[in-house]
């Protein structure tokens, strides 16, 4: 997984950018053990994805490196990391706070995309429309790979509702998300 | 030598441990069949009450006059069972330990019948060899009160205040011009980053100022010789050339001319580890002891110039300089030895890929401590050496010249155990002064050991210090940077750290006192530190009666370790001290006078100086403080003249013999 | 037994069948499922992600509102389950909860504090209890072999550790005891399904979750129960995909916990909303009608 050129490291305070974001707090306590990816299941099937070295990277200050890493994405957020880390790092937290901050710059791609969409949803209707997130998560390449899928659905009556069913008080939760964007 | 003895064989069984396997009983009517062999018994537990009381009536009862006990190792009771035949009435060197549950019942647990005609042999060899005893006396031999501590270190210091204060004479000896050694220059230690200098002076005082230490500085052993009971240090005291006169008014480093700008003369000040320069006449640091200025001949302009220059001498004030002065020799006779002789950093020049010496951006650890220190060459700033600029990014390379190859002889093989915490100690006082400093700390393990070290490596993270975990390929000088190239494996790439500042976390490495050590007749480990008695259980006697170790003499340790093992040290000192009466074992080489040459091989080979040649009788002549029995003077020696006692030819071969042949018997 | 309703999004949607089965259990057991009808969607992560203290707001909200019916949560969903009583943890600091209560002023509501927030597997076990729920099954499963998904996010939810022990569950196999079946235990039953990578790395999801499967069906396990209806769509819907990357035959179906015990209860299966699954659960429910038959 080395980079075939030398990385210089470009934000040494990324780690403490990581730190205020609400479950990045204990970042600096890693002792880099390996417990986190030793229990993680993606991992197993995806080595790209690797909790402690994205820490460390994070830790480093490798800022780009890290927040144009498509395979940060990759995580299914089981927790098990955080569960087993002797230090209490929360490594999977920690991840969601890296997502976060990748998110608030505008950061592209399928991970960014879905978790987008899926906030866009809440927001618009007060809860998730399965079908209109799912579209716009896989975008419609991604549902044409689908294939017989969502047919096979159809005929069971499984498919997700085409219809927007927004709660009677979507402007209530509106006007409450707003508050908080005021206050950050 | 039939019929003349009468012998007591007690079998243990131990219980079972020995019965189980060997049959006792079948032992025993053997041994009632040998020669000299008044009684032969057997007891369930001879180190019980049962046994002993059984010891003590067959000795008064029967007067034997040797005793062979069977039992377990002689290191278990062999002592016990002399000390009650002595009060039987039996010299106690008549006792002898038949081992035959060590190295008979419990080797061979499966095979009873061949255990116990083992037994039986091992039994006849003891019997024979106690026929062939003589009673030893136990002598005493007067120690010569007073101990020498060698090295005015921590150790060195703490060792002595302990001895002072128990009543002892102390002579402790310095080969510098202060005592203090390399705590002194720590700046701050880990992991309570208490000021070095703050904990150190008190008890750099309390050993100055006690009146039972007397203080040699500036001052070196030259020779160590050993007679009974007795050390003969003579030791050199060089001249400072500043008499005790001196009022520490500092009037003559100020107008020294050597190493200002326009000298021709540049001497680098040892304290400040090549980052400064000092005078040719200098205290070493503010809070030296004892605070008389010194002047180093070496690179003095009257010494080199036949007396062209006498500054210092026309401004001192209390007429303190004496440029007459000279050397010096004193006698110092004691008792005991502490060898508290530190360690020096290693020095990484070999170790070229670093550029140690090609760039004055590469520093040693102790070389940054000057820097840290608030009252140092760069007031406590971490500064670029090449620009006097702050260094905004310090990298940190642990483990140079530590934990290398076996035989290369450029490093050193051992891990010099706290380097880990030096460096984490420095980042973090880096941070908390100027928490902009990019610190990275490029390691290869971490050891954060001891107490409270795991805590303050932790808070060292909290602080923002970086670690890396991979050592550098090169550092290469670029411009205005170091370039650090390292292949991180915590992050899984190839790093370029440009840093501004590079600190090599070098070895501890023994101080050259390679004679010294030879003249105690002591030996180093593989590592070149002094070698202890035993590694484990106890590491601050040596091999040699009378000389102790403390302090990184012996090993790398930090303060915490150091001042334990430095009152270990004081304290075993103490008790070999203490009566002013030391016990000789007899059980140590004899000379008989009729057969001795005067050969010298004796003499030639004893490790120990325990052995010399009288030129007067010319006969060689044991000293039993010193021997320790190894018997390699018997070996040489061609006449047999000497021997180690109860170890006589006679009675080793007279032990084999019953040995062997191990045929089986019915 | 009265609890403040919470099905979440799911299983008001593509997994509707579990809403179904949920509410005919509820009945027979008399649990009262009060609806909270604008409870907002807990964020599953992604929301907390985007926005970390807009997604604790509307948690509070939904904890507000059950406070002001003056009841607890039931969740039928592992991820509803963990953001909930994540929720509800951190705003037992009274701190967090003035903070929050500053914005959900705005709203004319205020949370409290102490609302509970239970999984229906934990209101099983703690409040119907083993016995009255046995009592209750009409229809026992005749020793089917039953093995159990937990699904991660059940397991983490603070609050779990006190009714389960998260690296060795057994309230699920115990549950299968207690209505006739035979739990069947197997390596991959506190696995992780994937789900919440399944649009992002659907490659990763299907594997995880045919790990799974497959490994519950070497332990002889004929069908799965799951407590959480994300676990149930990946295991379930894209089955087919999940055989086809390890190129192994599945063919388990799967059921949510509620339908289990409704179909032990003896609810009729069409209530309970199985025909709506794509990895048919015919075999099960013939094999059940096979032993009453038997039976009788």
């Amino acid at each position: 997984m080395s980079a075939p050129t030398r990385v210089v490291p470009d934000a040494p305070a990324f780690w403490k950018e990581v730190a205020s974001v609400p479950g990045g707090e204990a970042i600096a306590a890693c002792i880099q053990c390996n417990t986190c990816t030793s229990s993680c299941p993606v991992e197993l099937l995806e080595p790209a994805f690797k909790v402690r070295q994205i820490v460390a990277r994070v830790r480093l200050g490798l800022r780009e490196d890290v927040l144009s890493d498509d395979a940060i994405w990759a995580c299914a957020r089981c927790y098990a990391c955080v569960a087993h880390c002797p230090k209490q790092v929360r490594p999977g937290d920690v991840i969601e706070a890296v997502h976060h901050i990748a998110l608030r710059e505008g950061r592209q791609g399928p991970g960014p995309r879905h978790t987008r969409a899926f906030a866009e949803s809440v927001r618009r209707d007060g809860r998730i429309h399965e079908a209109r997130v799912t579209l716009e998560s896989l975008g419609l390449a991604g549902v044409l790979r689908e294939g017989l899928l969502p047919l096979a659905m159809a005929w069971r009556g499984k498919s997700p509702a085409l219809r927007r069913r927004p709660l009677k008080s979507v402007k209530e939760i509106q006007t409450l998300l707003d508050a908080v964007e005021e206050s950050e | 030598m039939t019929g003349q003895r009468k012998i007591g064989v007690f079998i243990c069984h131990c219980g079972g441990n020995i019965s189980d396997v060997v049959d006792v009983k079948a032992v025993r009517e053997f041994a009632e069949k040998e020669d000299d062999v008044a009684i032969a018994t057997d007891v369930r537990f001879m180190c019980a009450n049962e046994g002993q009381e059984r010891l003590q009536k067959e000795i008064r009862e029967k007067g034997l006059d040797g005793v062979v006990v069977a039992c377990c190792t002689p290191k278990m009771y062999e002592d016990l069972f002399r000390a009650k035949a002595a009060e039987a009435g039996m010299n106690p060197y008549l006792l002898e330990i038949a081992n035959i549950r060590e190295q008979c019942s419990y080797a061979h647990r499966h095979e009873p019948d061949k255990a116990t005609a083992k037994a039986k042999r091992i039994v006849k060899g003891q019997v024979e060899k106690v026929r062939r005893l003589k009673p030893l006396e136990v002598k005493t031999a007067a120690i010569q009160p007073g101990v020498a501590v060698i090295g005015g270190g921590i150790a060195g210091i703490h060792a002595s205040i302990l001895l002072a204060n128990l009543g002892h004479k102390v002579t402790l000896i310095e080969k510098s011009p202060t005592i203090g050694g390399n705590m002194a220059r720590s700046v701050k230690t880990f992991p309570t980053d208490d000021c070095a200098m703050c904990t150190l002076s008190p008890k750099m005082n309390e050993v100055y100022n006690h009146p039972n230490v007397e203080l040699l500085t500036y001052a070196e052993v030259k020779e160590a010789k050993r007679s009974p009971g007795k050390w003969t240090l003579t030791v050199e005291k060089k001249p400072r050339y500043v008499t005790d006169a001196c009022i520490g008014c500092d009037r003559c480093t100020e107008r020294c001319p050597v190493s200002t700008a326009k000298s021709p003369i540049q001497v680098d000040s040892e304290w400040d580890q090549g980052l400064a320069k000092r005078k040719a006449i200098y205290l070493p640091f503010p809070q030296a002891l004892p605070q008389i200025w010194t002047i180093d001949p070496d690179h003095c302009f009257y010494f080199l110039k036949n007396g062209a220059c006498r500054v210092c001498s026309m401004v001192c004030p209390a007429k303190a300089i004496d440029f007459a002065m000279k050397p010096e020799t004193a006698t110092v006779e004691v008792g005991a030895v502490i060898v508290a002789t530190g360690y020096r950093e290693y020095d990484p020049t070999p170790l070229a890929h670093y550029a140690y010496g090609r760039h004055p951006d590469v520093v040693t650890q102790m070389q940054f401590a000057r820097m840290l220190d608030p009252m140092g060459p760069t007031k406590g700033e971490a500064v670029r050496r090449s620009t006097g600029k702050p260094a905004d990014t310090i990298a940190m390379v642990q483990c140079v010249g530590s934990r290398g190859a076996p035989g290369d002889p450029n490093v050193h093989e051992y891990c010099s155990r706290v380097c880990c915490m030096v460096a984490v100690k420095h980042a973090q006082l880096i941070k908390k002064a100027r928490p902009e400093t990019e610190v990275y700390i490029l390691y290869n393990d971490l050891r954060a050991y001891g107490k409270g070290f795991e805590e303050y490596y932790a808070r060292s993270m909290e602080l923002g210090v970086k670690y890396i975990r991979g050592l550098p390929g090169t550092v290469t000088p670029d411009g205005g940077k170091v370039l650090v190239d390292v292949d991180d494996m915590l992050t899984g790439r190839r790093l370029r750290i440009p840093a501004d500042l590079v600190v090599l976390s070098a070895a501890l490495e023994p101080n050259p006192v390679e004679g010294l050590l030879a003249s105690l007749h002591l030996d180093r480990t593989a590592d070149g530190f002094v070698k202890e008695y035993h590694a484990k259980i106890n590491p601050t006697e040596t091999a040699v009666k009378g000389v102790f170790v403390a302090g990184c003499a012996q090993g790398p340790k930090d303060i915490t370790d150091t001042i334990a093992q430095a009152g270990a040290a004081a304290m075993s000192a103490a008790v070999f001290l203490g009566s002013g009466q030391m016990t000789l074992n007899p059980l140590v080489a004899e000379v008989d006078p009729a057969l001795c040459r005067a050969c010298d091989r004796c003499t030639e080979v004893c490790e120990f100086d325990a052995v010399h040649v009288d030129p007067d009788s010319l006969v060689a002549v044991i000293d039993e403080t010193a021997c320790t029995g190894c018997g390699k003077c018997g070996v040489v020696c061609p006449t047999g003249a000497i021997s180690v006692r109860q170890f006589t030819k006679p009675q080793i071969l007279a032990s084999i013999d019953a040995l062997a042949p191990m045929a089986v018997v019915p | 037994m009265r609890y403040a309703y919470y099905p979440g999004c799911v299983a008001l949607d593509s997994c509707k069948e579990l809403d179904l089965a949920t509410r005919e259990v509820a009945r027979d057991l008399g649990i009262e499922l009060v609806d909270l009808p604008e409870a907002s969607c807990c964020g599953a992560g992604n929301l907390q992600e985007k926005n970390p203290e807009g997604a604790l707001v509307l948690n509070a909200r939904t904890l507000a509102m059950a406070q002001e019916k003056g009841l607890d949560i039931l969740t039928v969903c592992g991820t509803c389950q963990l953001f909930l009583s994540r929720a509800r943890e951190a705003l037992e600091d009274p701190s967090a909860r003035e903070r929050v209560n500053k914005v959900l002023e705005k709203a004319g509501r205020q949370y409290g504090g102490g609302v509970r927030v239970k999984h229906l597997l934990q209101v099983l076990l703690e409040d119907v209890g083993w016995k009255r729920l046995g009592a209750h099954v009409r229809r026992p499963l005749g020793d089917l072999a039953v093995g159990a998904f937990y699904g991660c996010h059940l397991l983490r939810a603070p609050g779990t550790e006190a009714f389960e022990n998260p690296e060795n569950p057994q309230s699920i196999e115990r549950l299968v005891k207690v209505l006739g079946g035979n739990p069947v235990a197997y390596g991959g039953r506190t696995a992780c399904c994937g789900f919440h990578v399944l649009t992002v790395r659907q490659d990763l999801a299907v594997r995880m979750s045919a790990a799974g499967l497959a490994g519950a069906k070497s332990a002889g396990a004929r069908v799965l129960a799951t407590p959480c209806p994300l676990c149930h769509l990946v295991l379930d819907v894209y089955q087919k995909k999940a055989a086809r990357a390890v190129g192994e035959r599945l063919d388990v179906p799967v059921l949510h916990l509620s339908q289990l015990v409704g179909l032990a209860i003896g609810i009729d299966p069409e209530r309970l909303g199985v025909e709506r699954h794509l990895v048919s659960v015919k075999p099960i429910v013939q094999t059940l009608e096979d032993e009453e038959v038997v039976k009788a």
